[in-house]
């Protein structure tokens, strides 16, 4: 709870910064805001830690094929989170254009990470209907 | 002269008359049962209960003539030890199913949603639930096709022996209505449901696999007209199937006990002096060969129970673990997860109305048989 506290109070202490210094200058606001969203981050970072070594035990009980395959739903996940984090940071920025080519390198990033399940899934529906087939 | 010959004729009936009456003792009833049974070659159908059973098909006839047949021991212990393994096997995955899930909605909840990113982690999320419940699908779907073809099996090698046992107690119109009608209306049946239905089955599961994974709103029409046309044709020809066979059957096997009446009745009253004796002789033959044609047919009961269990009950497991998994994970579940599953229970649904259909056609079959020539 302290904790939540502290990330409330520094937030609020950084927005009217922010809303200070973008009046003064809109450079050094805009600067501002991504140093908070950073700082928020870190200021996380630990519990961010923390979850991934759950995660960690949690697929260390499966067996590596599973494994495999979850760790690649996490994988997806985090990125698909950062992702949003970088490109709402790139909008903020005023570099919308930017965003849009962001948004499409971690889509082919989350695509190369995936190919594999979406290959099995393939696989495994070709050799169903092959099985019917020769059934 | 008429008094010597009236004495003679007195003489003679005194001659005749019984003076020791011998009734058919326990034992020699057993071995009368006995020498019907071997009469039998059970071999094919031993060999084919092999495949799935430990117990052979000759030692249930045989134990059900004797009076030792035990349902507990032979039935539901070979059951148990065949459906565990397949439980087991289904609920494996269902907690890695819940952890991804878990995973998904987790994540889902924590995004903002501003972009498609999160979308694509859906896409990878659904595409891994889809291999682990598409396998399991693929898994209890061949079950079920092999039941089909083992039940025709088990009628193609059962019906000849039945076919001699019903001609064997005089139910001579129920075997010409079982053998070749009501085997060419199974297999037609049979047919139909492993070429066309089927495959529609494993279809429809695909497309509805890819309409949940990367085309949303694309298939949705064709699984649903796919569903509904398994449903109605499953209904329709067993509906037919039944009703012919029956009919059939309680035609033919009225006929049969009025045929034998009228044969018992013509002995009795149409044979002077002997006919009674006779006519309770063909009774004796026919009621043992009726029994042995009632434990042949008993015996083909368990033999289609011990085909049909472990399907069913697998199918039953794994639709109730996708409805389980539904109802836990309603809170987190995204809706492609939720379209699969409930379109891979619904499948299953109508793959257990076939089997569960397909095994009372056999029954009713088998039924037909053992109630035939009842009126001894």
């Amino acid at each position: 709870m302290e904790n939540f506290l502290l990330l409330v109070f520094i937030v609020i202490a950084g927005v009217l910064t922010i809303v200070t210094l973008k009046n003064e200058n809109k450079i050094f606001g805009i600067c501002a805001s991504i140093a908070l969203g950073i700082s928020i981050v870190l200021y996380v970072q630990k519990d961010i830690i923390y979850i991934v070594s759950i995660i960690k035990q949690i697929i260390s009980k499966l067996d590596n094929n599973t494994a495999n395959k979850v760790g690649i739903i996490f994988k997806v996940g985090i990125m698909a989170l950062l992702g949003e984090w970088v490109i709402s940071v790139c909008k903020e920025a005023g570099e919308i254009s930017l965003s849009t080519k962001l948004e499409i390198a971690i889509k082919i990033l989350m695509i190369v990470l995936s190919v594999p399940i979406l290959i099995s899934l393939t696989d495994i529906l070709i050799s169903i209907i092959g099985e019917i087939n020769n059934e | 002269m008429n008094r010597k010959i009236v004495f003679l004729v007195c003489l003679l009936i005194f001659l005749f008359i019984p003076l020791n009456a011998f009734c058919e003792e326990a034992d020699d009833i057993g071995d009368t049962l006995n020498s019907y049974y071997n009469d039998y070659d059970f071999t094919m159908v031993d060999n084919l209960s092999g495949e799935f059973s430990a117990i052979r098909f000759s030692d249930i006839v045989s134990s059900i003539l004797n009076g030792t047949f035990d349902s507990e021991e032979m039935i539901w212990q070979n059951v148990i030890n065949i459906i565990m393994p397949s439980v087991k096997q289904i609920t494996k995955n269902a907690p890695i199913l819940l952890l991804i899930i878990l995973a998904m909605g987790i994540l889902d909840g924590i995004s903002t949603n501003s972009t498609e990113l999160l979308s694509h982690m859906n896409v990878v999320g659904n595409a891994l639930i889809a291999i682990t419940l598409i396998s399991e699908f693929a898994a209890v779907f061949l079950q079920a096709s092999r039941v089909f073809i083992t039940l025709s099996s088990i009628l193609d090698v059962l019906l000849p022996i039945l076919t001699v046992a019903l001609v064997a107690s005089g139910a001579v119109s129920t075997a010409a209505v079982l053998n070749p009608d009501g085997a060419v209306l199974s297999q037609t049946v049979n047919t139909i449901v492993s070429n066309i239905i089927m495959p529609i089955i494993i279809i429809v599961a695909v497309l509805a696999i890819l309409e949940a994974v990367f085309a949303h709103d694309k298939f949705n029409g064709i699984v649903a007209f796919g569903k509904s046309s398994v449903n109605w044709a499953a209904g329709f020809i067993f509906t037919v199937y039944a009703g012919i066979i029956s009919i059939k059957g309680l035609v033919a096997s009225s006929y049969d006990g009025i045929s034998l009446r009228t044969v018992r009745y013509a002995m009795n009253n149409s044979i002077p002096l002997v006919g009674s004796l006779i006519g309770d002789g063909m009774n004796m033959a026919l009621a043992c060969s009726s029994l042995v044609k009632s434990a042949i047919g008993i015996a083909g009961f368990v033999l289609i129970v011990l085909v049909v269990a472990s399907p069913i009950v697998s199918l039953i497991i794994y639709m109730f673990m996708l409805k389980a998994l539904i109802a836990f994970s309603l809170p987190f579940i995204s809706n492609g997860t939720a379209y699969i599953m409930n379109v891979l229970a619904d499948l299953t649904k109508s793959l257990i109305s076939l089997v569960v259909g397909m095994t009372i056609i056999f029954i009713i079959i088998i039924g037909f048989a053992i109630g035939a020539a009842s009126v001894i």
